[in-house]
């Protein structure tokens, strides 16, 4: 999760300020393989999702209604991890599925919307698979609705208490609502298959990527105490790498969201990772300011950045 | 992508049911069409009525009317076919209580892939058609009311719309009078809109081709046999706004000031005295007079 930096090469990090100054916006490009990431730590990640997830089964809900987009989801995201991932296969005779990940000698037979033939719901058996947090969108009513999802790394948010939420209510607390009013059109548009992918950033004290509101005692108090003796290594920049796909049986919107955590020792060794940086967090407008919670962290971060430039 | 023609099949008179195959074929949603490439640039979309879990075949089923679809009638086993990925456009709503089927005709195809859905995962479903093909395949899925003509299908209707659960869904694919209808008998029997789609017979443009005159801008346009008035009409660069190219959205709507149309839009365009260029032709041997 917590990662080396390095602008180029295979594995780069998604530095995801593309401006000298930021506004909230929709962002999205066509997305291009690997759209999953595998990280050296990918076993890792893993196991802390299966971790979270078992200590505190909220941190997955599923309508009724989502069953047909669950399956949909898993067999999505399983093709694709299979695509893009060496070793790891998923076979298919007709609706009867066998997947491998000889990397953590999983393999599981099932059988397409046959629950009995999983050992769990199919959205956590995905979820469990993938470092990304899975949520999925159905389309109704020329609106979408959280219908499902696995995630157990939540920025400031809770999986259980948006379930259920329209695509506007879920960013209510967001300072731009007309951006997110284009963005559903847009996502209402996607044709099944499409892909798109939109980077979202922040910044947080440690390298903890489950920063969910059902997590809050955890790591709430440190963070209102802005308790920090080394800025360099401990706060770091988190960027969320998130895809977008409509799904192709069900039309519903699979929601796919990365976390990759950067210390800013490591953002500084990029100058112009650096100088973006302080220049965003210098122009950040109040209400973005106050929405992402970078009041003071923001300007401990471009001192920071600024000094070790010097 | 390119697919190949496995089986050629008539299930009534004037229509063809193709198979066609191809390598990794995209699953699709309920209510999907294909965009079926029959000349280079000419795309006409047709229903996929099978179940579009990872499917091994596309099943497609086209009325002969002309342009197009008289090119797929003459397909033959073993024949190439140019596609595009299956597009969306009449999803069933998951959270209903109970599906309502209604197809029209050769409206039944899309209505036949939400069957097959509804039955693979097990949702509550009935269908009721009149002078519709596949029956016996939608008899197999489910329960099937079929009726002899429009009169006993309204008659039919109303008894369903009154007594299906809270929060059912009504689909209606056929000619703009069905769907009429049945909208009617559900709002009758105190349904909201939102729970009450329909989708009109996606019309071919081609037809016989006629002249227009253009009055504003001073050209005349030959629309030829196989291009909408729409396409004609860009064809010599004029700003024509457009949407759906199927006469739902009205976006194109345009003032006819003379000559007799052959109206094909599901907006009533001709009790305004205007034309829906992307489906609209004109009359036989008729020129028409636009406001472009």
């Amino acid at each position: 999760m917590t990662e080396v930096g390095g602008a180029t090469g295979e594995g780069a990090y998604p530095f995801p300020l593309a401006r000298d100054t930021y506004r909230i916006s929709a962002n999205v490009e066509p997305a291009s393989a690997p759209m999953l990431h595998v990280g050296a730590d990918h076993a890792d990640v893993l196991a802390l999702r299966s971790r979270i997830l078992d200590a505190e089964p909220r941190r997955f809900v599923a309508a009724p209604h989502a069953a047909a987009a669950s399956w949909d989801a898993l067999v999505w995201l399983l093709d694709r991890t299979a695509r893009e991932q060496d070793g790891v296969s998923l076979e298919r005779d007709g609706l009867r599925y066998r997947w491998t990940d000889p990397r953590r000698g999983v393999e599981q037979e099932f059988v397409f919307g046959d629950a009995s033939t999983l050992p769990e719901h199919p959205l956590t058996f995905a979820g469990r698979q993938v470092e990304e947090d899975v949520v999925v969108l159905g389309a109704r009513d020329d609106r979408l609705w959280l219908d499902a999802g696995m995630v157990v790394f939540a920025s400031v948010w809770s999986l259980a208490f948006d379930h259920g939420m329209s695509f506007a209510e879920l960013h209510g607390p967001v300072p731009s609502p007309e951006v997110f009013a284009r963005a559903e059109r847009f996502l209402l548009r996607m044709q099944p298959g499409d892909a798109y992918r939109r980077l979202n950033w922040g910044l947080q004290l440690d390298d903890r990527p489950d920063l969910s509101l059902d997590a809050h005692p955890a790591w709430g108090p440190r963070r209102a105490r802005l308790e920090v003796h080394d800025v360099g290594s401990e706060v770091h920049l988190r960027t969320e790498v998130q895809h977008l796909v409509r799904l192709p049986m069900s039309g519903a919107v699979l929601f796919l969201i990365g976390v990759r955590l950067l210390p800013l020792a490591e953002v500084a060794t990029v100058p112009a990772w650096s100088a973006r940086l302080v220049s965003v967090l210098d122009t950040l407008p109040e209400e973005v300011r106050s929405y992402k919670d970078l009041g003071v962290l923001g300007s401990m971060a471009a001192d920071w950045l600024r000094r070790s430039s010097a | 992508m390119i697919l190949q023609v496995t089986a050629v099949r008539t299930p009534s008179p004037g229509l063809r049911a193709l198979t066609l195959v191809g390598d990794d074929l995209p699953s699709y949603p309920p209510g999907a069409h294909l965009p079926v490439e029959w000349a280079p640039g000419r795309v006409n979309p047709y229903s996929l009525t099978g179940l579009g879990i990872a499917p091994e075949t596309y099943e497609i089923t086209v009325a002969r009317r002309s342009g197009g679809s008289a090119r797929l009638h003459g397909l033959e086993v073993g024949d190439p076919v140019h596609a595009r990925s299956p597009r969306s456009g009449f999803p069933p709503v998951e959270t209903a209580a109970h599906h309502v089927l209604v197809a029209g005709g050769v409206g039944v195809t899309p209505l036949l892939g939400h069957a097959r859905w509804h039955a693979f995962w097990g949702h509550s479903f009935e269908v009721l058609a009149v002078g519709a093909p596949h029956l016996g395949t939608l008899r197999e899925l489910g329960p099937l009311t079929v009726a002899r003509d429009r009169r006993e299908l309204a008659d039919l209707l109303r008894p369903v719309v009154g007594n299906a659960p809270w929060n059912s869904h009504v689909y209606t694919c056929g000619p703009p009078g069905l769907i009429a209808a049945v909208a009617a008998a559900a709002r009758a029997a105190h349904w909201v809109d939102a729970r009450i789609h329909a989708e009109p017979f996606v019309h071919e443009p081609a037809g016989a081709p006629f002249e227009v005159l253009l009055r504003r801008s001073r050209r005349r346009v030959r629309v030829a046999a196989d291009e909408s008035l729409l396409d004609a009409v860009d064809r010599i660069g004029l700003p024509a706004p457009r949407l759906c190219r199927q006469g739902v959205c009205g976006e194109c709507l345009t003032t006819l000031l003379a000559g007799t149309a052959e109206h094909h839009d599901h907006v009533d365009a001709a009790e305004h005295g205007r034309i829906a260029p992307c489906v609209s032709r004109a009359a036989p041997g008729e020129t028409l007079e636009l406001d472009l």
